[in-house]
């Protein structure tokens, strides 16, 4: 017995017909089409009439949004395919949104775009997998820094903020110099005389991208320069050195007086390793 | 050494996570063509036995889309996302109903993973803008900011006219 085609395409027509949902919102129409992304969610297509007979049919930017939510950081090389995979179905991919914009004739085929595009972007959640290697470390830091035996009477102050030529910025540790004397005006001259400058230690993260941590530090150090802050030494702790590129970690150690690499499970080192470190700059 | 903090998931969602940010900086962040907003902390919580133990979340915002319903918020531990909100036209919810809208993803820690638990949270129905979004997330999720803004000290120096 042969196989009722015409009866496949009626039933499937069906389907989809049932399967379809759309939502008025606002301008625009939502559409909610069958086919699921790969992190099991149904595609949204939103369709807006930007003038008559002219339409703006696009994602909606959730598709990047989910990737983002749900842990996959779009790189440049990720963002590069998915220029790749929109162009393929004739969209565009700008500002984490894949649009098409078409005339009514081409409007059905350009919401089977997006649903494809939406679709097959979710491919990445395939290869997403939880990261355990982080270490907290700013307690070690800080245990580190109380032990440190400071060649003069000091005082840790965490979360330090110092404002810079063009933003504030935030250092996790500062050990200021303190000679302690009673009358504040003596305090000040004993201070202008002594050359002891405080020593600001940061832990700075490889997040997803090693070398735009390594610029968000030297911007850091750049945009200190030339306010009171400039002269400070500063101490970079780099968690998870065996994760950063070698370009990355020249410019951590351009921007900072003293560097401290840490690799990954060697954290615990911090506590004996930085009061020796301390030590060189003070 | 490197371990699992999975199983403390509960307690952090229930606690108090502090961000040394302001909301203000955040709006600026995402408002920005980037839209993006990305923020790690070390939050302190408690195991089971009352232990102290310090864990790395990270606070995720994506309010790139000029649309609401492409706007999300997520907090993740180990790059994983244990808690947040976000928008589908349709889904199903954790109690096996359809669902319609935005919603809010719970941890389930026999899946060690937020996706499938959805929540409807039609309190975000018919929010328009960014900031109402954030606070309204950020108060569901139990997360604190930094009442202070500093943006607003800073300026470009001006050069001389001379």
């Amino acid at each position: 017995m042969g196989t009722n085609c015409q009866f496949l395409k009626k039933t499937l027509l069906e389907f989809l017909g049932n399967a379809i949902d759309v939502t008025e919102t606002r301008d625009y129409c939502v559409l909610t089409l069958p086919q699921k992304t790969i992190d099991d969610r149904l595609a949204s297509v939103f369709v807006q009439e930007k003038m008559p007979g002219f339409f703006l049919v696009d994602d909606g930017g959730k598709t990047a949004a989910e990737l983002f939510a749900q842990g996959i950081h779009v790189t440049d090389l990720k963002l590069a395919a998915l220029e790749e995979l929109a162009e393929r179905y004739g969209a565009t991919f700008v500002q984490g949104t894949f649009r098409i914009g078409c005339h009514t004739e081409k409007l059905n085929a350009a919401i089977v775009s997006i649903g494809q595009c939406a679709t097959l972007a979710t491919w990445y959640v395939l290869g997403h997998k939880p990261r355990f290697e982080e270490e907290p470390v700013l307690h070690r830091i800080e245990a580190g820094m109380r032990a440190w035996q400071a060649p003069y009477e000091n005082e840790i102050r965490s979360r330090v903020r110092m404002l810079g030529q063009k933003m504030e910025h935030v250092m996790d540790f500062v050990s200021f110099p303190r000679n302690g004397h009673e009358d504040r005006r003596v305090e000040q001259v004993i201070n202008k005389l002594d050359s002891r400058l405080p020593i600001c230690v940061k832990a700075v993260r490889p997040s997803d991208n090693p070398l735009e941590q390594a610029r968000g530090y030297g911007f850091m150090a750049y945009d200190l320069a030339k306010t009171q802050f400039e002269t400070w030494p500063r101490v970079a702790v780099v968690t998870r050195a065996d994760e950063w590129t070698q370009s990355a970690m020249d410019l951590v150690y351009a921007s900072a007086s003293i560097v401290v690499p840490i690799e990954t499970g060697e954290e615990e080192k911090l506590e004996k390793l930085l009061p020796e470190r301390l030590s060189e700059v003070a | 050494m490197a371990s699992n903090n999975f199983f403390l998931v509960p307690q952090i969602t229930a606690d108090e996570k502090y961000f040394d940010v302001s909301l203000a900086e955040i709006v600026r962040a995402v408002l920005t063509p980037a839209g993006k907003f990305d923020m790690t902390e070390e939050h302190q919580t408690k195991d089971e036995y009352n232990v102290d133990l310090r864990v790395i979340i990270r606070l995720n915002v994506n309010c790139q889309s000029k649309v609401p319903e492409g706007w999300t918020i997520a907090l993740k531990l180990h790059n994983e996302r244990i808690d947040g909100v976000d928008w589908e036209s349709e889904f199903t919810a954790a109690d096996g109903s359809t669902g319609n809208g935005w919603h809010r993803h719970e941890w389930n820690q026999r899946a060690q993973s937020a996706k499938h638990t959805k929540i409807p949270s039609p309190d975000f129905d018919g929010i328009e803008g960014r900031e109402p979004f954030l606070i309204r997330a950020l108060s569901t999720m139990r997360i604190k900011l930094n009442a202070r803004d500093y943006g607003d000290q800073l300026s470009i120096p001006k050069k001389d006219s001379a």
